[in-house]
């Protein structure tokens, strides 16, 4: 086996869309673990939709050769790690399976709020941070100001950093030498008792579940009985090894080894990140530390839409989550939309990607409701009864008081947007913490949010306020009381339980407002005039309506041209096949989507 | 389906695309070519194309098909010789066994007729004309885009009446932008005052790729109000029963027996053959579509070679048209006249959405006949989109 210390293990950290995913290509390129030819853009980013958003959602890592300029040949585990806000808990562990991390700043853009958040993460594991400055080659980089910026902000010397362009191929080799001589190698008793992080895991249709571990102490073969000390289950070793990027069958991982362990495990859920790999004939004393169950912070209901089968979308997502431990689902029914399912999500992003995977890869057409956000409701009795669902919440006279999830958001703008920023927070029930300028030009405001005002659409609006140039990072710090209500949406006369929602009573008659008037825009006139009306309990908050049409013919026969009649027919019935009955009401699907767009007018 | 090619006679439609300038909301077959030489090299390719489908109507027969209507539209047929409306009647009557009391209708637009076109057309054997007035008030004709003044549709009609003309189709639309009620009313008291035995009246559509579609879209004007459209629907059916002419379909009035019969055949799955650039034809329970573009309509050298598509009617396309195309007509469809085509029984099929649309108001069922109520007039396709 390799001696550790011809091993570096090293992550590249950064802000989205600063290179990371591109840089690790030319890594790949360059060592030659993939030949250019073979190159996809991207190389680690192997689900389509992340190349398309160009974000990492789950994990790669790669085992690299490199010969450095001191003439020995080194072993480079290059772990790659997920780059949204949702994620963070997944960085972190596979931070933790690292010495070492690239943190790559974007020299036209600086620092940004999720440059910060890695490099607190990278901290926290006390990795050996190599700032790398990139998009060298963009006539508006400004190295000296971005380096100044790390300086500052981080207090990391940046005297030596790399000025790279990944996208070029420019300084690749100064990164690889600086891995090497800065990245400690790794530590750890090759004799000792296993101890292996997992730092993420995959379904294999083939071998199962895939466990991506590093290895501090001790070694792991196959025919290994191995325990994964969280849950406390036991499985047979069938293979391991590690990819380059392709997979490779190995005799044995052992300490300072990255790799991967197969074990005939069902589940992603049973191998959860963080989770510490031990033999179950001498397993170590304690577990690695940092384990934390997967905690789903947003939830909305996933219906078959008019005409999907429900069998259809069961599969879908029980194969959806054999791959996404974060992922949680139970059956659910609802009045209007029948059967379908109560989904939980890490957060809005994750939730995002999870249904489009659902309606592209596997094809489905699925009607989501309005997220929401996991309430504390403190009954009268004493009791407490977390509700996510607003069509459970208690009878208002059992309900003693009701408490929010409240975050803690980063936000980095340029400074011209403070004034836009901070309304947009306060119309958000945010409460500013404190503020800093992190250069002349940015600022940092620390806000205490509401997480469920930041699920709707905040991120869509700090985008747009800013025209792209903000960045937000937000984690979870307590519950708190809050006056919550629930805002129901009726149709002609009949609640559909689908439209309601749990929001803050300031925001009640905002947001009906913008519901009724929405709907309206969506719901086609029919023989009558539908009355949309948004209430709390039985008081109508806000109302409009859609009038009834009056006329609805072909008036000419277009000489004998029944073709072009029938399909004008057949448009119209395939229009009406598209709705949901709700009542004698017919609303079209989109409008449970639509309800929850951002509007710059509203 | 049972066909009734064989017992029952065609309709001969013969469509003339051109026109003197296109109007605003016309999106059918139409060329602004005036030259008399395309004319003619039209006229002699339906001929050609007649000619070329007679094997195909009398399906194999050494016998003529029989026809009982010939139908000459446009595009504006009125525009050419009247000599190659000779030349195509002529033809028709060699290609076809004409009963005698054919129904033979020519359209015409105003401002391009004189009385001595009608006495040739008279002579040529037409017996019913049907006048494209739209409006008698100029600001509509004008925002229509039509080229005539209100003066040149009466000299028209008195031309045609004087040829000897009863059978005379006065076309109106409305629901125009900026069309009041009261000019409305107006445009029906001018229509009646000429005595026709049939009107019909159209609610304007706004077609895509339509100047009037153009100027919809960039919101330039506005479509007419739902509720004054309908008011004015309701008012003209009024107004026309008043004047003896009675609705016998969502946008024709008639004088009792003076229906369209060709028109009818349309919407009571009875066989037509279309000639000309784009139109279309249903014989032998199938479908037909000229190709609508004249440059390949005049080269094609087989009758073939004409066409744009040919659909096999299903049995299930029968019965759905049968009872689209045939509640468009007030006196519904007979249920009884549905087995006996089918074979197979209406309630059993469509009972479900049938007792839903009377369960709306829409329809109503009458002994054996089920047709729209008049809210069902008005929605239609409402009813119709059911069916299909």
């Amino acid at each position: 086996m390799t001696l550790q210390d011809k091993i570096r293990n090293f992550s590249i950290i950064a802000h989205i869309d600063h290179g990371k995913s591109t840089l690790a290509d030319r890594i790949l390129e360059f060592t030659g673990a993939v030949g250019t030819r073979e190159m996809r853009e991207q190389f680690l980013d192997n689900m389509d939709l992340e190349r398309e958003r160009g974000i990492t959602i789950k994990l790669q890592t790669s085992r690299l050769v490199y010969r450095a300029d001191d003439g020995k040949d080194y072993v480079l585990n290059l772990i790659d790690t997920p780059g949204h806000v949702d994620f963070t808990y997944e960085v972190s562990r596979s931070l933790a399976a690292c010495e070492g991390a690239v943190l790559v700043v974007d020299a036209t853009q600086g620092v940004e709020a999720q440059t910060l958040a890695n490099v607190y993460l990278a901290m926290n594991e006390e990795l050996e941070i190599l700032p790398v400055l990139n998009k060298i080659d963009l006539a508006s980089a400004e190295p000296e100001r971005v380096k100044a910026e790390i300086e500052d902000l981080i207090g990391l010397d940046t005297e030596n950093a790399p000025l790279i362009s990944a996208k070029e191929g420019i300084g690749i080799k100064d990164v690889l030498e600086d891995v090497v001589k800065h990245v400690p190698p790794p530590g750890g008793d090759p004799d000792g008792r296993l101890k292996a992080l997992i730092f993420d895991s995959y379904y294999d249709n083939y071998r199962g579940v895939v466990i991506y571990a590093r290895v501090f102490d001790g070694s792991v073969r196959k025919g290994d009985m191995i325990r994964l000390m969280n849950t406390g289950r036991d499985y047979e070793v069938t293979d391991v090894g590690y990819y380059a990027p392709m997979p490779v069958d190995t005799d044995i991982l052992t300490a300072g080894d990255v790799g991967f362990i197969s074990a005939s495990i069902k589940h992603v859920a049973d191998a959860r990140v963080g989770d510490t790999v031990t033999l179950a004939a001498a397993p170590a004393d304690a577990p690695l530390k940092g384990y934390k169950k997967a905690q789903p912070m947003v939830f909305c209901g996933v219906y078959p839409a008019e005409g999907e089968k429900y069998e259809s979308v069961k599969d879908a997502i029980e194969k959806l989550q054999v791959n996404d431990a974060a992922f949680q689902f139970e059956p659910e029914t609802s009045t209007a939309l029948g059967y379908g399912f109560r989904c939980g999500f890490l957060g809005l992003l994750h939730m995002e990607i999870i249904v489009e995977r659902l309606e592209r890869e596997f094809g489905l057409s699925i009607i989501t409701t309005s997220p929401s956000v996991i309430y504390r409701v403190v009954m009268a009795d004493g009791g407490v009864e977390m509700i996510q669902n607003p069509s459970n919440l208690p009878e208002l006279d059992e309900i003693g008081h009701i408490e929010e999830p409240i975050v803690k958001a980063d936000i980095m703008i340029p400074k011209e947007y403070v004034g836009a920023i901070m309304d947009l927070c306060q119309d958000r029930r945010g409460t500013m913490l404190h503020m800093e300028y992190v250069t002349e030009s940015r600022v940092l405001l620390h806000y205490e949010l509401p997480l469920n005002e930041v699920i709707y659409d905040f991120f869509d609006a700090l985008k747009s306020k800013t025209r792209g140039y903000g960045s937000l990072d937000y984690e979870f710090v307590r519950y708190q009381e809050s006056k919550i209500v629930k805002l129901d949406i009726l149709l002609n006369k009949e609640q559909v339980d689908a439209f309601s929602m749990l929001v803050h009573e300031s925001k009640a008659y905002f947001r009906g407002k913008f519901v009724t008037e929405k709907l309206k825009e969506i719901i086609p006139r029919h023989q009558f005039e539908v009355p949309i009306q948004a209430s709390i309990g039985q008081k109508v908050i806000a109302r409009s309506t859609v009038k009834a049409y009056r006329k609805d013919v072909i008036a000419k026969c277009y000489g004998g041209d029944i073709s072009r009649k029938r399909k004008l027919l057949e448009k119209q019935k395939e229009g009406k096949k598209r709705m949901r009955q709700f009542g004698s009401v017919e609303v079209p699907q989109e409008a449970f989507t639509a309800v929850l767009k951002y509007d710059e007018n509203k | 389906m049972k066909t009734s090619d064989e017992s029952s006679p065609i309709g001969v439609y013969i469509h003339i695309p051109f026109c003197a300038h296109k109007c605003r909301y016309c999106d059918f077959t139409s060329f602004p070519i005036g030259d008399a030489g395309t004319h003619l090299a039209y006229i002699m390719q339906v001929i050609h194309e007649m000619r070329a489908k007679r094997p195909l109507l009398s399906g194999g027969s050494a016998r003529a098909p029989e026809a009982d209507t010939v139908y000459i539209g446009g595009g504006t047929p009125s525009l050419i010789e009247a000599g190659f409306v000779t030349e195509l009647l002529d033809a028709v009557y060699a290609g076809f066994r004409v009963s005698d009391d054919a129904e033979i209708t020519i359209e015409v637009n105003p401002g391009t007729t004189d009385a001595e076109k009608f006495r040739r057309y008279f002579a040529a054997g037409v017996n019913r004309v049907s006048v494209g007035a739209q409006s008698f008030h100029a600001g509509t004709l004008g925002f229509l885009g039509r080229i005539h003044r209100p003066e040149e549709t009466l000299r028209c009609v008195w031309d045609a009446r004087d040829a000897g003309f009863d059978d005379i189709n006065i076309d109106l639309i409305f629901g125009v932008p900026g069309q009041s009620l009261s000019d409305w009313a107006g445009d029906l008291a001018a229509a009646a005052a000429l005595d026709p035995a049939h009107v019909s009246f159209y609610s304007l559509q706004i077609e895509e790729g339509t100047p009037l579609f153009e100027d919809f879209v960039c919101g330039a004007i506005d479509a007419a109000d739902d509720i004054l459209d309908r008011r004015m629907y309701h008012f003209a059916k009024e107004r026309l029963a008043a004047r003896g002419l009675c609705q016998y379909e969502i946008s024709n009035s008639a004088k009792p027996g003076k229906a369209s019969r060709h028109n009818l055949k349309y919407w009571s799955m009875e066989p037509y053959a279309g000639f000309g650039v784009g139109a279309h034809s249903y014989f032998g329970g199938r479908r037909f579509s000229n190709t609508s573009e004249l440059a390949c309509y005049l080269s094609a050298e087989s009758g073939v070679a004409m066409m744009d598509w040919t659909h096999k009617n299903t049995l299930s396309d029968d019965m759905s048209e049968f009872i689209f195309l045939g509640l468009r007509r007030t006196a519904g469809i007979e249920l009884s006249r549905f087995r006996a085509h089918f074979g197979r029984d209406f309630w059993e099929i469509y009972g479900e959405e049938t007792e839903k649309l009377i369960g709306r108001g829409l329809l109503e069922k009458i002994g054996d006949v089920l047709r729209l109520t008049a809210l069902g007039l008005d929605l239609a396709n409402n009813v119709f989109s059911e069916y299909v």
